[in-house]
């Protein structure tokens, strides 16, 4: 690899570059979109708010229309959930979450993480609905070994659309003192920092993800230093995007945060109740020998913005 | 300079083995409304009608509205009332609180959806032993509230003293809901203290009251007084 001198190449080129490669760039053949679609804290809202500022909204029908619709428009749909999707509502006093799950299935879920809420009805409550699913929970920073659970979970997965990458991996928040410990019985809970340096690096450099997703529970922000998805994404190296949830945050649009290596990290959390669905679109080139000049800058004008 | 640094840095990281690159993105938020997915109706369906026939059991009759107001009020010692008798003697007095009950039972007959209303959360019944100090501490914070439900309990302040049948007690114990008891509500003097759980759902314990209970009637007995100079 000529790395150093390309580097110097690109470097003196950049700027000249960054005027006009945009419109170029979108006539490009080898572009890929890929489409990522998402909810959190749905807490059993089957149904639309009957009631209260959010009368209307929400409803598991109505998302899934909505996501129908877009499936038919968008070649590379993936659609994930940020954990909190038991209890709220009377469907999951009476059902334990068996139609959440049924519901997210049919609408072809990828993958969720785990809420502290979705311990509510115990490790037996969790498992027995776990039939259900027809996608994976993903969850990196829970140790289920020594549990009924063991063996349930995966840390990570990977997808692939149109050759483009794209790993995913979950994250959940402390248990001790937001679940009662007989519901979460031996279920250990790992530095969330550690764990998503690891496993994002692991993604990212050994399994060739071109994107990074953490599907997390954590929370967005707190007065504290409590971890959170702005500490996670400031402190680590390979996640392209988090996906929250736990503090029912309504975004506009998503946070940007600069990583321990200068790139951008984007967080997205979009209420709870299903009220809103977010949707990031990504637009993948694909790398040739060749390096384009050009598309180098594209980097530089975005961070600055 | 600073972004010369920049800079190398993007171009260091994008050379590496990874097939492909965002070039850019775009994001959208999408408020869910309107159109209905009828194959996900169909699933929902037979839940909501098995459902419904919960909700719309009659478990007991009110003879009257029972509402939430200050110092007392019908719903509060309604509410108070029955926890108590649950615990069964293992607490001295019961207090919640009137944020935590969420709607109104009116006169006639009570469905499972009406208690579900009034209580929405998952609260669960603890028991907190406090001493003298705290316990009036807890009197303090119940009167400047303006009155709060409680059960068990005769509270009267006048001027700068509040008394209380418990006043002279070392120890009070108080049942309350594991919110509360963890803080909620700013009853601060709870936090940190040992919690005995009764492992029910205060929710369970009001419809419990409602099954055995043929007709519900709730009186105002002057248990909170606050008098004004």
């Amino acid at each position: 690899m000529n790395n150093r001198r390309t580097f110097l190449k690109r470097i003196s080129l950049g700027a000249v570059g960054l005027t006009m490669f945009n419109h170029k760039l979108l006539a490009h053949e080898d572009l890929i979109k890929i489409t990522i679609l998402h909810t959190n804290d749905m807490h059993s809202r089957i149904e639309p708010f009957s009631s209260g500022k959010f009368k209307g909204y929400g409803g598991m029908a109505q998302r899934s229309s909505i996501i129908e619709e877009i499936r038919k428009k968008e070649k590379n749909v993936l659609l994930f959930d940020a954990g909190d999707i038991f209890q709220g509502t009377p469907y999951f006093n009476y059902y334990g979450g068996e139609i959440e799950f049924k519901l997210m299935s049919k609408m072809k879920y990828d993958a969720a993480t785990l809420g502290n809420h979705d311990f509510d009805n115990g490790l037996d409550g969790l498992k027995k609905q776990l039939k259900h699913t027809s996608f994976p929970f993903l969850t990196s920073n829970y140790d289920f070994k020594k549990t009924i659970l063991s063996n349930k979970f995966k840390s990570y997965t990977v997808f692939e659309k149109q050759g483009v990458k794209i790993g995913v991996f979950g994250l959940g928040i402390k248990l001790d003192g937001l679940v009662p410990k007989e519901l979460y019985k031996e279920t250990k809970y790992i530095d969330p920092i550690q764990v998503a340096n690891k496993v994002s690096n692991k993604l990212k450099n050994k399994l060739n993800c071109d994107l990074v997703v953490c599907l997390s529970h954590l929370g967005l922000e707190y007065q504290s230093n409590k971890v959170s998805d702005i500490i996670v994404a400031k402190k680590t190296k390979n996640i392209d995007l988090i996906i929250g949830g736990h503090t029912h945050t309504f975004l506009e649009k998503p946070i940007i945060v600069t990583n321990q290596e200068n790139k951008k990290v984007i967080i997205n959390q979009v209420g709870w109740g299903g009220i809103n669905i977010g949707k990031i679109d990504f637009i993948f080139k694909q790398n040739k020998t060749d390096f384009d000049v050009k598309k180098s800058s594209i980097f530089v004008k975005k961070n600055k913005n | 300079m600073k972004s010369i640094l920049k800079l190398f840095l993007f171009l260091v990281l994008f050379s590496c083995s990874n097939e492909h690159e965002i070039v850019s993105n775009s994001h959208q938020l999408i408020p869910v409304t309107n159109s209905i997915d009828s194959n996900i109706v169909k699933i929902i369906s037979p839940y909501k009608i098995s459902l419904e026939k919960e909700m719309n059991k009659v478990i007991s009759y009110s003879s009257n509205d029972l509402k939430k107001g200050q110092p007392e009020s019908k719903l509060g010692n309604f509410v108070c009332d029955l926890s108590l008798k649950y615990a069964d003697g293992k607490a001295n007095i019961c207090v919640f609180n009137n944020g935590g009950l969420r709607d109104v039972i009116l006169k006639g007959n009570i469905t499972v959806k009406d208690i579900f209303q009034v209580m929405p959360f998952e609260n669960e019944l603890v028991i907190i032993e406090l001493n003298n100090k705290e316990y009036y501490t807890l009197l303090e914070y119940l009167t400047q509230r303006g009155g709060e439900p409680v059960g068990g309990v005769i509270i009267t302040k006048k001027k700068d003293t509040i008394i209380s049948n418990y006043n002279n007690y070392e120890k009070v114990k108080i049942l309350t809901s594991d919110y509360l008891a963890n803080g909620g509500d700013n009853m601060d003097f709870f936090i940190g203290k040992e919690q005995k759980k009764l492992g029910v759902k205060l929710r369970d314990v009001i419809i419990e009251h409602c099954i055995e209970t043929d007709t519900i009637k709730v009186n105002l007995d002057n248990r909170l007084i606050i008098e004004h100079e």
